[in-house]
């Protein structure tokens, strides 16, 4: 590998700018159709479930359930060769709506499917917040 | 409905598996015009009877308009040109589709080709920032370049993983089972001299005390990448006259996402529907297979398609590799070549490994490994993260 790169910033596209926009402000929103009532993660123009062009954001408490994980023991790439190892995981935030994140702990082997999780803002100066979470504190 | 054994596979070809590849080096088009050529010429087919074509994503050097890019450089007229972009799952697609294209009488002879060694130096800079992100799209406006690639989510090992760690949650973390895959397929690669672990045999406590590379996955779990190729010819049975005909009697294919994420059940893989419809179409049960070729990628990747095509039930996989003997002379042989993780991955091409063994098999020219009974496989095939997989049900005419 070559010389570090930096880690990629979200490339924000219009249709998910309000979930960015809420993440600056330290607020989760997640899509909710108004058609047939699913949750949706990343934001879509269409319902993936029925279809409908109805989905609204909505605001959800940020509390995560940890649906999935592992532990990246060597950078996937060079953007990530000074991150160490790096937890990458699958976080549900509203019933069957999804997002990739990392999750910040020094203890990965403590983390069990089911957790639940807090919500971490990371106000990155170069590029938008992003939402990471951490174990709850019991 | 369905493929009704009106097309065959009449031959193949394969390349070793190497690793540094020693050369010489030639293009990606050249790689797959030589692929042609020893196919057909296995099959028995005269270069010039091709009239169809069926590729994977891309020839390297040629990533659009590739098949007829093909057809000008083989110097062939077609009536069926297939691009197949399904990642692993794409050799196992080229199949039925060719099948397909010959039971609708669209085309006689369809040569089915990945290439899958390096090319020589270019005299320009084909530097390209999205090499990293392999498969995970960089560009503005694809949903990983915003929510996957900023954490990390990119290549495969870490998204097998995670389907890895739901998959024990779910029923038990036996990691030994996930081992034994390789240690049963290595003892089938014994008999490979093909095989990049010919003479490597392993034990489960080797694969277990490996380097930990995306939790759980350890460094013998996952495919080694190696310099190859291969390709089969799609015939009719009439014109399938050198070797004993492979009809091609069932075959399925099933998509629900890219990225794990957002997979609807991470306990469940695509590869159930696409295996159902197989054996319906054929008519068969697994039960009636004689073996099976199925895409491993990763060691948890054979446990969830076994699980998935019907070999087991859910969550049963772990007991079932421990309760049988998976290499070529065990009770269940299972990728009888070494399978990806004993043979290696040659690129895309690795997937058109199982339908080449699984031929030669049927043909009765796997040699020292021929098993004794040889006339049906289950071929599946695996692309993306568990993103897309299809599954063929092959017999012998």
């Amino acid at each position: 590998m070559s010389e570090p790169l930096a880690p990629p910033q979200p490339l924000v596209t219009p249709t998910a700018q309000p979930f960015w926009d809420a993440l600056a402000e330290h607020r989760v929103v997640v899509q909710h159709c108004g058609s047939c009532g699913a949750w949706v993660h990343y934001p879509r123009v269409r319902c993936p479930r029925c279809g409908a062009d109805a989905l609204v954001f909505e605001p959800v408490d940020g509390t995560g359930r940890l649906v999935s994980f592992t532990v990246a023991r060597q950078p996937v790439s060079p953007h990530f060769a000074e991150s160490g190892p790096m937890v990458i995981a699958i976080v549900e935030v509203a019933p069957g709506a999804r997002l990739t994140t990392n999750i910040d702990t020094d203890d990965p082997g403590a983390l069990r499917v089911g957790d639940l999780l807090d919500p971490v803002f990371v106000d990155d100066g170069d590029g938008p917040t992003t939402l990471r979470f951490s174990p709850r504190r019991a | 409905m369905g493929l009704t054994g009106g097309a065959v596979i009449a031959g193949f070809v394969e390349r070793p598996a190497e690793r540094p590849f020693p050369g010489p080096r030639k293009l990606g088009i050249e790689q797959w015009a030589d692929l042609a050529a020893d196919a057909l010429a296995d099959a028995g087919i005269a270069w010039s009877e091709v009239d169809g074509i069926c590729t994977g994503a891309e020839i390297l050097e040629s990533p659009r308009f590739v098949p007829a890019t093909l057809a000008e450089y083989c110097g062939w007229s077609v009536n069926f040109a297939e691009r197949c972009d399904l990642g692993g799952a794409s050799n196992v697609g080229m199949v039925w589709r060719a099948a397909a294209a010959v039971e609708l009488g669209l085309a006689e002879v369809v040569v089915c080709a990945v290439s899958g060694q390096p090319r020589p130096p270019s005299p320009v800079s084909e530097a390209n920032p999205a090499f990293w992100f392999g498969a995970s799209a960089s560009e503005w406006g694809s949903p990983q370049a915003e929510f996957e690639i900023p954490f990390a989510n990119l290549g495969q090992n870490g998204g097998f993983a995670q389907y890895a760690t739901a998959y024990h949650a779910a029923f038990g973390w036996n990691e030994r089972a996930r081992a034994k895959v390789v240690v049963d397929q290595r003892i089938s690669a014994q008999d490979n001299p093909d095989a990049i672990f010919y003479g490597s045999p392993t034990t489960i406590d080797e694969v277990l005390g490996s380097r930990m590379i995306a939790d759980p996955l350890r460094l013998m779990e996952i495919v080694m990448p190696v310099a190859g190729g291969a390709a089969v010819v799609v015939t009719t049975p009439e014109r399938c006259e050198r070797h004993r005909g492979v009809k091609v009697i069932g075959c399925g294919e099933h998509l629900t996402h890219k990225t794990p994420t957002y997979a609807p059940d991470l306990t469940e893989t695509p590869v159930g529907p696409a295996a159902r419809r197989a054996f319906a179409m054929a008519g068969l049960h697994p039960s009636e297979m004689d073996m099976v070729q199925l895409y491993d990628c990763y060691t948890i990747t054979a446990l969830l398609t076994l699980e998935g095509s019907g070999f087991c039930g859910k969550g049963e996989a772990m007991d079932f590799v421990e309760a049988h003997d998976l290499t070529w002379r065990g009770d269940f042989p299972m990728n009888t070549n070494g399978g990806q993780l004993g043979f290696g991955q040659a690129g895309l091409a690795g997937g058109m490994g199982h339908i080449v063994e699984a031929v030669r098999q049927i043909q009765g020219r796997a040699g020292q490994r021929q098993l004794a009974r040889h006339d049906r496989a289950y071929v599946s095939g695996t692309g993306g993260v568990m993103s897309e997989q299809s599954a063929l049900v092959l017999e012998g005419m």
